[in-house]
């Protein structure tokens, strides 16, 4: 998406939506509509397939599943759930891993409502500059709608129920993911705080993009900003501020970087340089160090959710009520109401802030798609779904490209010098989440998270609790993996990040 | 709605890896070349790229799944093996830090859990000689060390195609006219 993105801004045509010609605005409805299945998908898939196993024990032979990998973590720690002998339904953690099975059928039909616009899930080939090649079609809408659980004005709500929770996604979401996540949150929550000693908080500033924008309008679904929620307190204190690519610099003083004497380091990514010097002096990562305005920043769902909460608390801002509704409802579920929702709000700067994050943009995202879904019936039936943009002869042109990965704020920054591409820069999510140390010193969001976290919890060895900065890791959904993947037979753990360990043989 | 399963085919070859890592492409280099090759009608090659949880299905309800993939091991470069049921989904306690971590057996797992398993995978693992760490630097092509060795793997791949529980399965004439197509399409390639 931001790719596509950058060669819409680079070919004139507008991004946000509003310069397409009537007819291509269904093809802004389709890409929000891919993005937003994609979206969905994937924050079910972190909460249950990727996060989950951090809090369940299987490890015990009179669990029904004992035995079957992944729920059996190895450092012992109060805060995870061992199912009741024979696993009793309603019990936390039975229910938990009964609902990972759930949840492996309910991502892929999340996959699959993108699919029937994209083609394929995921790397959907239906982009292309100016909109998309897919065309609208009734039996399209109407197995979105299946997928999605979207009532027929004619059938009302009955599509959306618990027993529908295997069969649509917004049955799973209000009827299977809602409930998990109060259900985890009282039992992980000493743990989860902002206000606890356990680590975990970051950095409390937040960036966002924004994406989703209005095919009429160009409003932005999920607001763009950067908030400054260092304080204590949301109001005074939090401030939120007009966002503005510009404002953003890449550090590679601790990145296997060159810095070319000093003149590859805070640079923009429209001119940035990226020229691998491993093992340069001083350097520890990969990953460059990319700050907004010179501040350290955090994205992902819980930046968006905190953005957009604050866009309403702050601002008065009404375009943005569902998502300080959905908020309130769950801080009322967690019982974090008293004095007031607003008091205790700063308490979502945490793991536990950024896993119901997740649930709430997933639930807030999956509502308004339903729309999105309307939308296009409103539009003129005939005329395509782009706006076709010659590429500009013979010109240098450059652009950007932004967007809201599952993750966080993502952009793509292209240069175009004689029709080929001169210079592709990219600033994705987790370089914002794992930066390293700036220019300056200061630490990246998930170090800063680390910072403090008790390991050793006591005298013995057993003691060492390593899990904890696993789910403080895995609380930001790093994408950190995507570079080698090796299966090594002899159970050995040859790097941390990149390659891991499998079973014996 | 289209139902998938409805034109799936009995037998899979997976290649899977990241092609941009050298050697780490190995699976997919393998089922690019065996793609471009005539195979029996029940037969689908697919090149799974990176995947996450997607795997699961590709793989469900499938008679036999056949991966190809790099192997990380002490033995010297190019070395094959291969696996079998049960020999690699057995448990594992390790604490692991990386959300991606053994993609492929977590979706092994997942479709025992679903009970969508595949009846029978067979697992074809290569040590790579090169992974792009010596010069840091992408690349899409394997090193000479494996480039020798895919022969080698599509051979031991077109095998497996013959084989159902470890034995030979159909009449010979079934058998026969699989390796004459394969090596017909294999002289068509060196011309």
């Amino acid at each position: 998406m931001a790719s596509v993105r950058s060669l819409d801004n680079a070919f004139g045509i507008d991004p946000n939506g509003y310069g397409y010609n009537t007819n291509a605005r269904k093809g802004v409805i389709l890409r929000n509509l891919v993005e937003g299945a994609d979206l969905v998908m994937s924050h079910i898939t972190h909460f249950y397939h990727l996060a989950a196993l951090d809090y369940i024990n299987t490890d015990y032979s009179d669990c029904p599943i004992s035995g079957v990998p992944p729920w059996s973590p190895k450092d012992n720690d109060t805060a995870t759930m061992v199912p009741t002998a024979g696993g009793t339904t309603g019990d936390t953690a039975t229910t938990l891993i009964l609902h990972y099975v759930q949840a492996l059928n309910i991502r892929r039909k999340a996959h699959e409502m993108a699919a029937l616009i994209s083609g394929k899930q995921p790397c959907q080939p239906m982009l292309l500059p100016g909109g998309v090649t897919s065309v609208v079609t009734t039996a399209l809408t109407s197995n979105f709608n299946t997928l999605i659980g979207d009532p027929d004005a004619s059938i009302g709500d009955s599509w959306i129920t618990a027993a529908n929770s295997g069969k649509n996604i917004l049955s799973f979401i209000n009827y299977v993911y809602q409930p998990d996540i109060l259900l985890v949150a009282p039992i992980i929550s000493g743990f989860t705080k902002a206000s606890s000693t356990q680590g975990g908080s970051g950095v409390a500033k937040y960036l966002a993009y924004g994406t989703f924008p209005n095919h009429s309008t160009g409003t932005l679904y999920i607001s763009s900003g950067f908030l400054d929620a260092t304080s204590g307190v949301v109001s005074p204190g939090w401030t939120l501020s007009t966002f503005n690519q510009g404002n953003i610099a890449e550090h590679i003083k601790y990145s296997y970087y060159d810095e070319g004497g000093g003149a590859n380091t805070q640079l923009h990514p429209s001119v940035g340089v990226t020229k691998p010097q491993y093992g340069k002096s001083g350097a520890y990562t990969w990953a460059k160090a990319p700050r907004y305005n010179g501040n350290v920043a955090e994205v992902g769902p819980l930046a968006r959710v905190l953005i957009n909460y604050a866009s309403a608390a702050l601002h008065g801002n009404t375009n943005v009520t569902v998502w300080k509704d959905t908020v309130d409802y769950v801080m009322n579920a967690l019982g974090l109401n008293n004095p007031s929702i607003l008091a205790n709000i700063p308490e979502l700067r945490s793991v536990l802030g950024r896993h119901a994050a997740r649930f709430i943009e997933a639930k807030v995202i999956a509502t308004a798609m339903t729309g999105w879904l309307r939308d296009i019936h409103s539009q003129p039936l005939t005329g395509g779904t782009y706006t076709h943009t010659p590429i500009p002869s013979g010109a240098n042109n450059s652009g950007y490209g932004l967007t809201e990965a599952p993750r966080g704020a993502l952009g793509h920054w292209i240069r175009i010098a004689g029709r080929r591409i001169a210079n592709y820069q990219c600033v994705v999510p987790t370089t914002w989440n794992v930066s390293p140390k700036d220019d300056s010193g200061v630490n990246g969001p998930i170090e800063k998270a680390l910072i403090g976290t008790p390991i050793d919890t006591g005298a013995s060895s057993a003691a060492i609790n390593r899990l904890r900065v696993g789910r403080i890791i895995r609380s930001f959904d790093p994408c950190i993996a995507c570079t080698v993947h090796i299966v090594t037979p002899d159970r050995k753990t040859i790097d941390k990040f990149e390659v891991s360990p499998l079973p014996e043989r | 709605m289209l139902s998938l399963n409805k034109i799936k085919k009995n037998i899979l070859i997976l290649g899977i890896g990241n092609l941009l890592m050298r050697d780490d492409g190995i699976g997919i280099h393998v089922a690019q070349r065996m793609k471009d090759m005539t195979l029996p009608p029940d037969v689908e090659v697919i090149d799974g790229g990176m995947l996450v949880l997607e795997y699961l299905y590709l793989i469900e309800g499938r008679e036999k799944v056949i991966v190809i993939d790099a192997i990380k091991t002490d033995d010297s470069p190019g070395t094959i093996y291969r696996y079998k049921n049960g020999e690699i989904e057995k448990k594992r306690k390790d604490f692991s830090l990386t959300p991606h971590e053994a993609a492929f057996m977590k979706n092994l797992n997942a479709s025992y859990l679903l009970g969508t398993n595949p009846e029978e995978v067979i697992f074809i693992g290569i040590r790579p000689a090169d992974t792009g760490e010596s010069d840091l630097k992408l690349d899409t092509n394997l090193s000479p060390t494996l480039e020798k060795k895919v022969p080698e793997i599509i051979e031991m791949v077109m095998k497996e195609i013959m084989m159902k529980g470890g034995k030979l399965k159909g009449n010979f004439f079934d058998r026969e006219n699989r390796f004459i197509n394969h090596r017909r399409k294999e002289m068509e390639v060196k011309r």
